[in-house]
């Protein structure tokens, strides 16, 4: 039993030091968290980890707060799961903290200045070529490109994102529901 | 006092609307120009920050638009009010865990959602075009040149984003910044 008690805080440092070198999208650290708890450790089943997975992705949020989350959940329940998230989320914390820090302190100088010209100028092509990657998922039937189109309208026209997504939801529910009913 | 409480519920409604770390950018924007917090180019260095860190983009993001805004407190206040989504909506989830895998809801409301997100994506990304490649107000060739070398090395050479970030500050060091030297040593 004494095992039981110390697994928050075994999935709490495991967390924390995937926290640190998880660069980009939560698929490095699916793989962390498969090959030590699932293969290893054996903590959760091979099939329980996929629909941790599909459904982790499939709320709004945070993806990967949302993927360590039920994984905790699945492991341990509630103390589990937050144990995950607060560790998983305390690194990019304190790194950005430190990071800002200095953002704030050297973007002025002339010379940091210039390279903070040189990125921004990459920051269009980076969150173009990271859509790109989404649009299968999300053109999987012909009704996403009015879907698309008209969100795309709405946000030029100045509309709220937040209502946007909202009312695309709605949407959603309601015309797909029909189609299928 | 208030700016924690704007923050924490600014980041707590982006936290419900979002579906990953991209789509979250815009919404980011809205609220962060909507309360002055900051201006579009931060943002930009605030996405290129992001990448380079290990961690969420959203909490990255949430992180550097807390400290920009409130502080230390500010930080704290935006990332807890950017994980209150995940804790609330996977808690009713987890408790109906298998029933939810089944539940077509959810798939009806992401085939409109992620088109969407994608359709505010591709708006957003107008607006960074236009404030992204100026210098001093004016269109930069330079930057232009970064900007389209960026994407080739992206899509043609499959760079990550980081190593992109790494190169094209660099290639702005080199377009921006030494040419001032030459100037003043003339």
């Amino acid at each position: 039993m004494s095992a039981k008690k110390s697994l928050p805080l075994h999935l709490f440092w495991s967390f924390f030091q995937f926290g640190f070198y998880t660069f980009g999208g939560g698929w490095s650290l699916i793989a962390q968290i498969q090959k030590k708890f699932v293969e290893e450790e054996k903590l959760l089943s091979e099939e329980e980890m996929l629909d941790v997975i599909s459904i982790g992705r499939s709320l709004p949020g945070l993806l990967t707060g949302n993927t360590c989350y039920l994984f905790g959940y699945q492991v341990g329940g509630f103390a589990c799961a937050l144990a995950c998230v607060i560790g998983i989320s305390l690194p990019p914390v304190i790194f950005l903290t430190v990071l800002t820090w200095f953002y704030e302190r050297l973007r002025a100088q002339p010379l940091v200045e210039s390279m903070l010209l040189g990125v921004r100028a990459a920051v269009a092509p980076i969150i173009l070529s990271g859509t790109l990657r989404l649009r299968k998922a999300a053109f999987m039937l012909r009704s996403g490109y009015v879907f698309f189109a008209l969100a795309l309208a709405a946000y030029v026209f100045g509309l709220d994102c937040i209502l946007i997504i909202a009312i695309a939801a709605a949407a959603g529910l309601l015309l797909y529901r029909k189609k299928e009913g | 006092m208030l700016v924690y409480l704007q923050l924490y519920w600014a980041f707590c409604k982006i936290g419900f609307t979002s579906f990953g770390g991209l789509s979250m950018i815009p919404l980011i924007e809205s609220e962060m120009t909507a309360h002055a917090w900051m201006a579009l180019e931060e943002l930009s260095d605030i996405v290129a920050i992001a990448e380079m860190t290990p961690g969420p983009l959203g909490l990255n993001c949430a992180t550097f638009a807390g400290v920009r805004a409130g502080g230390m407190l500010g930080a704290l206040c935006a990332s807890l009010g950017v994980l209150t989504p995940t804790v609330i909506i996977c808690s009713v989830v987890a408790l109906a865990f298998h029933r939810f895998k089944e539940a077509a809801a959810v798939q009806h409301l992401l085939q409109a959602v992620r088109p969407a997100c994608l359709g505010i994506i591709a708006g957003f990304l107008i607006n960074l075009l236009r404030s992204d490649y100026l210098v001093n107000g004016q269109l930069s060739p330079a930057l232009i040149a970064i900007g389209v070398a960026a994407l080739v090395l992206l899509l043609r050479f499959r760079f990550t984003a980081p190593k992109t970030v790494i190169v094209s500050a660099a290639a702005g060091l080199l377009l921006l910044y030494v040419p001032t030297l030459f100037r003043a040593a003339h």
